[in-house]
């Protein structure tokens, strides 16, 4: 019987641990782009993913066009941010109408969204090693034309989570549980001609981010606070 | 005996999916008309928000003869005259190479191109087809999500019980409470498959609408045998092969196919006009096995087509590609591999390394060295072979300069680029050839270190 209650004392650490540890805000920056060896002048923004789930007492549910909405709301901010640090944007190549034209630039974008989404599983089980510059999505990136222009491309995702009143009072009742409304935002800068991750970083916004979605504007903003841009003359902001 | 709240709070779970599974119907030979609640219209506009967002997504494969092709097989094994409330057929491809297909209540059909490349004939698409068509006509999709929804107010039960039950950390509940969050309803219930009664009524619908449209109902037992084949290291549980398990698949639909005749004495297998349809998914597909490191199946693909076309071009391009992306692995997994101890490991190398450093790993390991050098031969005899039939396909050119550069041959590398960059002056990745060969400019500047 101790031997069970000292494993569940174990997961119950880790699993506090985890849920911390997922909170905090960091950012990780790439060696070059902390000494100032890279600058990114220029950005290209990838059509941000986001994931929002509701959390009810009859199951949960993805909502795909709430979804939308954070997706479209992002590069704004993530834009403007990146915008305060000196890098110019490229105009959106991906208004729908563009892709409905290109199938292989359709293509081409979605492969390389999943080819991150692949190397994310490693940066969030190590995003220290982003300072080590141990990252790279490889120079095929190089081929995506869209980005040609660009130094840099930018990978957003977003995982938001919102329960409805009778989950939030059950969970209220229980004592346990996830029933807090809030968003997780992933943001990575990447060297759109090597591949290198030159930067990545993590945020929090907590409440009702579809009611109020200028409650992502500040974590998100604050991502950037170690990135350093060309406004900052290659030294650190 | 003393119960714990753990355990107490997984038996009220037992209990209310027990007693659910007791008040469900048996299946009925005439099912009563299907009337639609508010539930189910939002399914239905669930299943239509999926459609754009595939679309919008690139997940759907855009040739248009491969989806009419693909429509018109589908069509053949429609049962005569409209369609239910709210069923609009629509049949299209996925760009994923994971051999399955799947159905959305609201009458889109996917069929995956992994799925394409594996089938070796039409009748073996019928019967895939019309397998998902019954989900819809059956509106299995709208019970499911039904029933989803009593369990999932269980799954709630057990995350207070367990809350309660495993103290301060709450480790029952939160773990239940996570799977349960993170399950989206309507795509687990569609692609990971339906209960084994309505799988079964599915493929019996299936088997009798080949034999209505006078296809071969033996090619739908080849379907599932040819699923149960993998050329991979399954590291986790494999869906589609246990959909619901396959081997008991195999002998019902056997039994059944055994049982009923054909209408005609030779009923249609077509194996011709299937690879005239599908040759294009398949090339498509090589290049996405080679992308999700599914290099061996990739291989295997690769090796169909040619066998199928020996004279095009493109089909021995992607067995050099496929053959080069293969590097340090054989084309087939090793006892080692599939041993319980390789599976770990390999795990354990999947999860902490990334892409680059698992492939560097294995080159550094003898069997690495031996495979490649193995691989990049083979790989160049197919390259040539490619350039035999059609001198002009730049991409093999591309390939080769690849090839050459990781074997050290700058020279050899340079010449294949230039010509690369000569017959396609317009590459998308003009700016990535042209750095590579710079390095390896600089490369053959570098006098060789001495032995």
């Amino acid at each position: 019987m101790k031997k069970i209650e000292r494993l569940i004392l174990l997961a119950g650490a880790v699993t506090v641990f985890a849920a911390t540890s997922h909170s905090r805000a960091a950012q990780f920056e790439h060696p070059d782009l902390k000494s100032g060896k890279k600058v990114v002048h220029s950005v290209l923004i990838l059509p941000p993913q986001a994931k929002v789930v509701k959390s009810g007492m009859k199951g949960s549910e993805s909502l795909v066009e709430e979804s939308h909405q954070v997706e479209a709301r992002l590069p704004a901010i993530v834009g403007q941010a990146l915008a305060e640090k000196g890098c110019s944007l490229v105009p959106d190549p991906f208004t729908a109408a563009a892709l409905d034209k290109d199938s292989d630039m359709k293509y081409a974008l979605t492969d390389l969204q999943a080819k991150f989404d692949k190397l994310r599983g490693q940066l969030d089980r190590k995003p220290k090693d982003v300072r080590t510059g141990r990252f790279t999505m490889g120079d095929e990136v190089a081929n995506f034309s869209p980005g040609a222009s660009a130094d840099a491309l930018v990978f957003v995702r977003a995982e938001g989570y919102l329960s409805t009143g009778g989950k939030k009072a059950f969970t209220a009742l229980v004592g346990s549980g996830y029933a807090t409304d809030s968003i997780f935002v992933s943001i990575a800068v990447v060297d759109a001609q090597s591949g290198a991750v030159l930067y990545y970083a993590r945020s929090l916004a907590t409440g009702n981010f579809l009611e109020k979605p200028e409650h992502m504007d500040k974590p998100v903003k604050k991502s950037f606070k170690n990135f350093v841009g060309p406004a900052a003359g290659g030294k650190k902001s | 005996m003393k119960m714990g709240p753990v355990s107490a709070a997984i038996l009220v779970l037992c209990a209310c999916l027990s007693v659910h599974a007791q008040q469900s119907p048996p299946p009925a030979q005439q099912q009563p008309p299907f009337t639609f609640t508010k539930i189910d219209l939002e399914l239905f506009d669930k299943c239509n928000q999926l459609d754009r967002h595939f679309e919008e997504k690139g997940m759907v494969y855009a040739n248009a003869e491969a989806t009419e092709y693909l429509t018109l097989v589908g069509e053949a094994v429609l049962p005569k005259g409209e369609p239910p409330e709210n069923v609009h057929w629509r049949f299209r491809i996925v760009r994923d190479p994971i051999p399955n297909a799947f159905a959305l209540a609201n009458g889109s059909i996917y069929v995956n191109s992994g799925l394409l490349a594996l089938l070796e004939n039409e009748a073996q698409l019928a019967g895939v087809l019309a397998h998902e068509e019954t989900h819809v006509l059956n509106r299995h999709s709208y019970l499911q999500n039904r029933s989803y929804r009593k369990k999932a107010l269980a799954i709630n039960i057990l995350v207070g019980a367990g809350s309660l039950g495993g103290g301060a950390g709450g480790i029952g509940g939160n773990v239940v409470a996570l799977v349960g969050t993170l399950i989206p309803a309507i795509l687990v219930e569609t692609i990971y498959g339906y209960s084994r009664e309505l799988e079964r009524e599915a493929d019996i619908r299936a088997i009798s609408a080949m034999v209505e449209a006078d296809y071969s109902t033996e090619e739908m037992v080849n379907t599932f045998r040819l699923l149960q084949t993998s050329h991979e290291v399954e590291l986790s549980h494999v869906y589609y092969q246990d959909h619901p398990k396959l081997q008991d698949r195999v002998s019902y639909v056997s039994e059944l196919a055994n049982s009923i005749h054909s209408r005609t004495a030779h009923p249609m297998v077509e194996p011709e006009r299937y690879f005239a349809g599908t040759e294009k998914v398949a090339q498509h597909d090589v290049e996405l096995e080679i992308r999700e490191d599914r290099a061996r199946t990739g291989l295997a693909m690769a090796h169909h087509l040619v066998k199928q076309d020996p004279k095009s071009s493109e089909n021995y391009y992607v067995l050099g590609e496929a053959y080069r992306d293969l590097g340090p692995r054989t084309s087939e997994p090793t006892e080692a591999e599939l041993s319980s101890k390789g599976k770990k490991e390999t795990r354990k190398m999947v999860s902490k390394m990334t892409e680059q450093e698992y492939e560097q790993a294995l080159s550094a390991t003898p069997a690495g060295k031996d495979a490649w050098e193995a691989n990049q031969k083979l790989s160049e005899e197919a390259y040539k072979k490619a350039l035999e039939l059609d001198p002009a396909n730049a991409r093999v050119h591309r390939g080769l300069g690849f090839l050459y550069e990781r074997e050290h041959l700058p020279p050899q590398s340079i010449a294949e680029f230039r010509k690369y960059l000569e017959l396609s002056p317009a590459a998308q990745d003009r700016a990535q050839v042209n750095r590579h060969i710079d390095a390896l400019e600089k490369e053959a500047a570098t006098p060789a270190p001495a032995p």
